[in-house]
Formats: C-alpha cells, sequence, structure tokens
C-alpha cells in the first residue's frame, strides 16, 4: 500500500482534530451569538444613530456630528459628568480599603469564616432593585428613620440622606459599597491565597511580623489583584445607574444625575435616541482612556513573581 | 467499581446541546397559545391586544368573559389578550413597534396620547368609528382621547380623582367628618398646622407628581399651556401660586420628605402615610373608598369636596383620565382590530368590564351596567363633573415632569426660589414646544 502524501497526512490530522473540537463548537456559537444578538448588534445601532436625530420610530434625520458639537454646550450633561467623577472618586478608594479590610479578616484560618464570607457575598447577590428599597427605608429623613435614630443615640441630629444636595451622592455610595464590596473582597481572597506561604515563613525568619508582614509580603504581592479590582471597579462606577434610577431619580436638584442616568434619560423620557447615542460613545471613549490609563500605571496584567 | 455511565466530557457535550437548542427556541417567534378548536377552525384573523392588570388575573377575570361573547359575535377574528405589567409599559411598546413586533390594540393612558402620537405609533380612529359607535360618550370623555380633534383611544374607564379624608383624624383635631369641607387653601392649611401639632402629614405630594401639578394649577384658576401650545405660562400668577403652595407644605412639614425625590415612574418602597393612619388628606380614585378601607379597616374614609384656592376660583376635582383602547398604526389587521375596538366599546362591555375589573366606566348608558358600591358611586357624582381636560393634559406629559421635576425639588430644598425654578423650567419648556410644535 502506497504512504500517504504529506499533504494527505495534512487533511487527515486536520479532519481528526476537527472532529475532536467538534463537540465544543456549540459553546462558542452559544457565546457567538449572545455576543453578535447584545453588544455587537446594538454596539454598531449605537454609532449609526449617533448621526442621526431619531426617537427610532417617527423620525430618521441626519444631523451628521451636531450632537457632538451639542454635547459641548449641553450645562446638564456636564453636571452629569461632574457628578459621575464625584462618585467614582469617593466610591472607588473606600471600596478598595473595605473589600481588602474585608478579606483579610476573613482569611483567617477560624472558624466559621465560610460563613462570614458567604454573609458578605449576600449583598452582591440581591438584586439592586431590592437593596435600595430596604436603604430607601433604612436612610428615611424623619427623625425616626433606622439611620437616624441609630446616630442619634450618639448625639448627631437626623439627617436627610437622600433629600439633601449634599449628602445624596455620599448615600449612594454607600449602597453601591455594600452591594459590591462582597464581590471585591472574593477577589482579593483569591489573590490572597495566591500568595506562597513560603514568603511570609521567609518574611519571619527576617524579623517581620504583624503589620509589617502585611506592609512588606501582602500588599505588594497583591498589586496584580489590585489592578484587576482598581479597573474593573472604575469601569463600573462609572456607570452607575440601578440604585439612583430607584432611588433618587438624578435628584435632589440633578444632584446624583450621573451620565449613564442622563443617557437614559435622553433616550427614554425625552425619545431623543440620537443623542443619547452619541452620549454612549463619548462616555465609551472616556471610558476606555481611564481604563488605558489606570492599566499602564497600575501595570494591569504583569505578574509580580 | 463501575464507571459513571456519563462521563465529564459527555455531560458537557450534552450541556452545550441543550443550552444551544434552548437559545434557538427562544429565538423562535412565540406562537399564539392554543385556541379552543372550535374559535381556531373558523377564526381566520389573529389579532393581539396588550392590556395592563387591575385585578390578580385579568385574563380569567377580565377578557375571558368578554372575549367569550365577541368570539360568538365574531367567530372569524381570534383575539388574544396579554396582560403586561405596568412598569415600563411605554418603552416595551416602542421597542416592539420599533421591532415590527407591536401588539395589534393596547390599553393606552390619556396622558401618554401625545408620546405615542409624535412616535407615530397610535393610528387616528376618526374614519373608523362611526357617531353610532360613539353615541354613548361625553364630549369630555371624547375630548380627553383626542388630541387635536382626532379621536386616538376611545375611553373603557375614567380614573374619578378626588380629595378623601381621614374621619378619624380629623375628629381628632376637632373637626366634624360629616360637614368639614376644607374648601379653599386657607381652610386646608389651617388643617395642616393642626395636623402637624399631633404629628399627622396634611397629604402627600411627589415632585414628578406632573397631574398633580397641574391639579393645583387649575385649583388656582391657571392653566399651563397657552391653547395653541406654543408658549407656557410657568411665569403667571396661578402657577406660582401652585408651587408656592408646594414649597409652604414641604417647609412646614405638611407633607413627608421622602417624596420630594425618586423615580420619575414610580414612588416604590416609600411608607405610605394615608394608609398607616398619618395622613390627613390625600388625592384618590373612584374605588379607593373601597380598597383602602379593606387594605386598613381602622381608615375612616371620608369623601372630600372639590377645592379651589379661594371662593373666587370655580372648584376643580381633577384631571379626566382614562384608559382607552389605542389601535397601533403598525397593526396589520386594522380592521379586525377595529370590530374588536367597536365591541368593546358597546355600552354592555364597557360597564361589565368595569365590573369584572373594579373600575369605573365612561359613558352614560355603560353606567346603567355597573354596579359599584354606593360610595364609588357617591364618589363619582361629586367629583366627575367637576374633572378637567384640555391642552395641559395633553401637552408634553413626561417631558414636563422629568424638566419641572428636579427644579420643584430646587424651590422645596430651598436651592432656588420659586420664580428661578419656574423661569428654568420655563427656558426649557419653551424650547421643547418649539421644537415639537412649531
Amino acid at each position: 500500500m502506497a504512504a500517504a502524501s504529506p499533504s494527505q497526512r495534512a487533511t487527515s490530522q486536520f479532519l481528526r482534530r476537527l472532529r475532536r473540537s467538534l463537540p465544543w463548537y456549540p459553546f462558542i456559537i452559544v457565546n457567538t451569538v449572545i455576543f453578535l444578538v447584545f453588544n455587537l448588534v446594538p454596539w454598531i445601532s449605537m454609532f449609526r444613530y449617533s448621526v442621526l436625530k431619531t426617537d427610532l420610530l417617527s423620525t430618521r434625520e441626519f444631523v451628521g456630528l451636531d450632537h457632538f458639537v451639542t454635547m459641548l454646550t449641553d450645562a446638564k450633561l456636564h453636571k452629569a459628568m461632574l457628578n459621575t467623577v464625584w462618585f467614582t472618586v469617593m466610591y472607588i478608594p473606600l471600596l478598595v480599603a473595605v473589600s481588602l479590610g474585608v478579606a483579610v479578616l476573613v482569611n483567617r484560618p477560624l472558624r466559621g469564616m465560610k460563613a462570614f464570607r458567604a454573609l458578605y457575598f449576600l449583598p452582591n447577590i440581591t438584586s439592586v432593585a431590592v437593596l435600595s428599597l430596604i436603604f430607601r427605608r433604612f436612610l428615611s429623613p424623619r427623625p425616626d428613620g433606622p439611620i437616624n435614630f441609630l446616630i442619634g443615640l450618639v448625639g448627631i441630629p437626623p439627617q436627610k440622606w437622600l433629600i439633601d444636595v449634599n449628602q445624596a451622592m455620599p448615600s449612594i455610595v454607600g449602597i453601591s459599597l455594600w452591594e459590591a464590596f462582597g464581590y471585591f473582597m472574593v477577589i482579593w481572597l483569591a489573590g490572597l491565597q495566591a500568595i506562597p506561604s513560603e514568603l511570609y515563613d521567609a518574611a519571619k525568619v527576617d524579623g517581620a511580623n504583624g503589620w509589617r508582614l502585611h506592609r512588606y509580603v501582602t500588599i505588594p504581592l497583591l498589586r496584580p489583584t489590585a489592578a484587576f479590582i482598581i479597573v474593573i471597579a472604575t469601569i463600573g462606577a462609572l456607570q452607575v445607574f440601578g440604585s439612583i434610577f430607584i432611588l433618587t431619580g438624578g435628584g435632589p436638584v440633578n444632584a446624583t444625575t450621573t451620565v449613564v442616568y442622563q443617557i437614559y434619560s435622553e433616550a427614554f423620557n425625552f425619545g431623543r435616541f440620537g443623542y443619547a447615542s452619541a452620549l454612549s460613545i463619548l462616555f465609551f471613549v472616556i471610558i476606555l482612556i481611564v481604563a488605558l490609563i489606570q492599566s499602564r500605571y497600575l501595570r494591569f496584567g504583569e505578574d509580580i513573581y | 467499581m463501575k464507571q459513571s455511565v456519563l462521563s465529564r466530557r459527555k455531560f458537557l457535550q450534552l450541556t452545550a446541546g441543550v443550552t444551544v437548542t434552548s437559545a434557538l427556541a427562544a429565538c423562535v417567534a412565540p406562537t399564539a397559545p392554543a385556541a379552543d378548536s372550535g374559535d381556531a377552525a373558523m377564526a381566520t384573523t389573529t389579532i393581539d391586544i396588550w392590556a395592563y392588570p387591575r385585578t390578580e388575573n385579568d385574563g380569567d377575570i377580565v377578557y375571558a368573559p368578554l372575549n367569550e361573547g365577541f368570539h360568538a359575535a365574531h367567530p372569524d377574528i381570534m383575539a388574544q389578550v396579554e396582560v403586561q405589567p405596568w412598569g415600563g409599559r411605554r418603552e416595551k411598546l416602542y421597542a416592539a413597534a420599533a421591532a415590527g413586533e407591536a401588539p395589534d390594540i393596547w390599553d393606552a393612558t390619556t396622558d401618554t396620547v401625545p408620546a405615542y402620537i409624535t412616535k407615530g405609533v397610535i393610528l387616528g380612529l376618526d374614519d373608523l368609528l362611526s357617531a353610532e359607535d360613539l353615541a354613548d360618550f361625553g364630549a369630555a370623555e371624547i375630548d380627553a382621547a383626542s388630541m387635536d380633534g382626532v379621536l386616538y383611544m376611545p375611553l373603557f374607564e375614567a380614573e374619578v380623582n378626588g380629595i378623601a379624608y381621614n374621619g378619624g383624624l380629623l375628629s381628632e383635631l376637632g373637626y366634624d367628618p360629616a360637614t368639614a369641607a376644607f374648601e379653599t387653601w386657607d381652610e386646608l392649611h389651617e388643617l395642616a398646622a393642626k395636623a402637624a401639632e399631633n404629628n399627622w402629614y396634611l397629604e402627600n405630594l411627589s415632585t414628578f407628581n406632573w397631574g398633580e401639578f397641574l391639579v393645583t394649577v387649575h385649583e388656582a384658576g391657571g392653566q399651563v399651556y397657552s391653547d395653541d401650545r406654543t408658549t407656557s405660562n410657568f411665569l403667571e400668577q396661578p402657577v406660582i401660586d401652585a408651587l408656592t403652595r408646594w414649597v409652604t407644605e414641604y417647609e412646614n412639614g405638611w407633607v413627608p420628605l421622602e417624596y420630594a425625590i425618586g423615580s420619575v415612574d414610580e414612588q416604590g418602597g416609600l411608607p405610605d402615610y394615608w394608609l398607616s393612619l398619618e395622613q390627613v388628606t390625600g388625592r384618590r380614585e373612584d374605588a379607593a373608598c373601597v380598597q383602602d378601607v379593606e387594605a386598613n379597616p381602622d381608615l375612616e374614609y371620608v369623601i372630600g369636596h372639590p377645592r379651589s384656592i379661594d371662593s373666587s376660583v370655580t372648584p376643580v376635582s381633577g384631571i379626566v383620565s382614562g384608559q382607552g383602547w389605542a389601535v397601533t398604526s403598525q397593526s396589520d389587521a386594522v380592521d379586525a382590530a377595529v370590530t374588536w375596538v367597536k365591541y368593546m366599546l358597546k355600552p354592555e362591555q364597557v360597564g361589565t368590564r368595569a365590573n369584572l375589573a373594579g373600575t369605573t366606566p365612561v359613558g352614560n348608558e355603560a353606567k346603567g351596567f355597573w354596579n359599584p358600591a354606593p360610595c364609588t358611586a357617591e364618589y363619582v357624582d361629586r367629583f366627575g363633573p367637576l374633572l378637567f381636560a384640555g391642552v395641559d393634559t395633553n401637552t408634553l406629559w413626561q417631558e414636563s415632569k422629568v424638566v419641572a421635576g428636579p427644579q420643584f425639588q430646587a424651590a422645596i430644598l430651598g436651592q432656588a426660589t420659586v420664580e428661578e425654578a419656574l423661569e428654568t423650567i420655563k427656558t426649557e419648556i419653551d424650547a421643547l414646544l418649539l421644537e415639537q410644535y412649531g
């Protein structure tokens, strides 16, 4: 029998590989379909609508780059951008500190720690609508509201919380923090548990203990985790919407109107889907730039050891 | 040891297969629910109707009996009613229309007609309904369902708004619930001051409740929009008086502060001080005299009176508001849809529907088929004649509340004076009027 030619061998190898991998294609197809339907198609539509004046139904007028020019003088948008930055600046450091602190605490090999981890993670799997409605009651401006009652016990006068122009955004930050810290705690935990115990042993031999172990071993070795968390949390913070939509409707006096809420309002309250699409593009570019800068300076994706 | 029948590899393959099949199945266009074989055999046209719930199961309680009669009268048309949630109903309809999946008919609300017209989802019905079809309706009912003289959504039910009082609290404040009236703002605020001494609220006002603000302006003898929709009257005295009243009530703690902010579309999660018997008066709908007392048997429900700023102004009770059947412009079975609408507009159906859904019917003859609770009938008789409609109720409703809400908050929270807030609203609203109506 004649030996197979190199090309026949290659073909048969290819077919064998294809046959072996065939069962896995359905997995790829599912993701591809989801990506196409829920990401790519809306994304392409967003670019198309951004140059149109349209409510998606009755009007479709080409306006070129007019929407982008309008943004330069849109005072509501400028306020929304400032609010978004304000939210992010308050939220990220607090989120990093709280989730890391809790992760360090629940990383101790003590009895019942798994239960604590589950408890702390619980708000993350609770619907933001449910959380918001619960916090709406907690943050009642009445003197007998739960939180006002508690702070009253230590002599602090009742606060207006969500009704106060200055306190509304910090209140939203608090609620968002409560919702998210469990998720980031789990990521910190994975980072903490990936640190080889030999490094702690070596540090102890060198005389480090307590805080110095964290300062010279834990924190430096958590840099990749920190980079991941800061980038991901920043992207999430810039897109905050759910709690604001339910709790404050962007108020009081637009104090909690963020860019995403503004996009929603332009689209669904005023029917300006073209302008909302243009805002989405601008916002995408802003988030991309922020993420790239963070990645560059936090050395996102680099291994530490 | 016996090997597991299902290997990990096989399990994953099976999972993937099921996932793909499910995803493909989900992408297939939904099929109509199985009709009873007799109907299915005879029906040549199928129409889809979106309705919104009034009872715990409108499909069975309200529409099954109504459609039974319709199918008997029109065996060639298969009417399928899908009861949708209230939340996000406008957005869902727009999305369905944009995707070419809009129903043939939907249950529309009067205040949203302008938006539906602007977006081209609603069909004018003037040429499709005869005078005979509309014979039972009063002029105000036709007016509330029309825009610029074109009828869009003939009403099947009205929401008669009016004022109710908590009789128990009135008694404790020294008033006789049977005779107390509070027909002017001064009388109302005198009541508010007394209620505040007992830590009770007078009423509740949401800064996004555009309807309530319109009523307040009309109580002050004004109108927000000019008749030709070219300008707004935000700097006129009645509008200033209306917002001043709101600010006064907030500043004095006569209304719950929580209601100053919140979602544009709903106030979910806020305490209901009316039902917890901490609020003296409230704007309630017709059947509330039954429903509220069912919800809290301790509530002594007292029907109030229409109100105005002072005795020189004719009192008003509220806005003519209601639900009507609208046909979508995208319907490819307009004739069948109109046939269904005509059937449902017959006085007998309107009255029956109101009985089944626990609502108030429109029309004169229709009320003959309606069996309301005595208090509901009294409520409708007292407030119905003093409801108002017109340009304010069908101009930029959604936009007005979104523009005005934050400025109302500014005035209430002391971030702006009443005049400054109204000036900001006027600038933005007049620009919208120019954009929409030229």
